[in-house]
């Protein structure tokens, strides 16, 4: 791997893949995998993610936002006032190709950021360095 | 004994994702070689000449 694609060097994280769509679940978690030491949990929806983060507690969730069953920005605003403190405070990084109101509703809901699709993978790396705990 | 099968790849040709993960290597048929590509696409800012479906014959042992 070139030394400017992968995130800094960091003990093992556990990231919470959204999407509804399969593929881009299982592309994404291979390529983050290839850029450092992440175990990579994946779920199709929003209450299923909600579900899975409350278990796994994850180090960072990456999230689609328009989904069935529960959208990315409900996800969010459930994640936001979750009893336990450790995953209200875990880092949303939403990923769309939905429209600005879109985006700024998700901002509103507590999402850290929220990168359009298609994604700049610098931007993208150099989100998660900044969000991923030390 | 050894069978020979024909599989389609994605090939990351100009390091659009990371040529070093490949993900696309494994055996798939082409028309998930073709979805594989279009989400791709979708979810990362690359040129669709970046990315080729190569055909390539591997040898299925059992």
């Amino acid at each position: 791997m070139s030394e400017n694609r992968g995130v800094k060097k960091h003990p093992l994280r556990k990231l919470l893949l959204v999407d509804d769509d399969e593929l881009i679940r299982s592309l994404m978690g291979l390529y983050l995998t290839g850029l450092g030491n992440f175990e990579t949990w994946e779920a199709d929806n929003g209450q299923a993610a909600l579900n899975l983060a409350r278990r796994v507690l994850p180090d960072m969730i990456i999230a689609d936002l328009t989904m069935p069953v529960m959208d990315g920005v409900t996800m969010t605003e459930e994640i936001r006032k979750d009893p336990n403190e450790t995953l209200r405070k875990v880092p949303i990084i939403i990923v769309t190709g939905a429209g600005d109101d879109f985006k700024n509703a998700a901002y509103n809901a507590g999402a850290n950021i929220v990168l359009e699709k298609p994604l700049s993978r610098k931007i993208f790396v150099s989100a998660m360095d900044r969000l991923l705990p030390k | 004994m050894a069978k020979k099968k024909v599989v389609y790849q994605v090939v990351d040709r100009e390091s659009c994702i990371d040529t070093t993960i490949n993900p696309w290597s494994e055996a798939a048929n082409l028309k998930r070689a073709e979805e594989a590509k279009k989400r791709v696409l979708k979810l990362f800012e690359c040129k669709p000449a970046d990315l080729v479906i190569r055909r390539v014959t591997v040898e299925v042992v059992g």
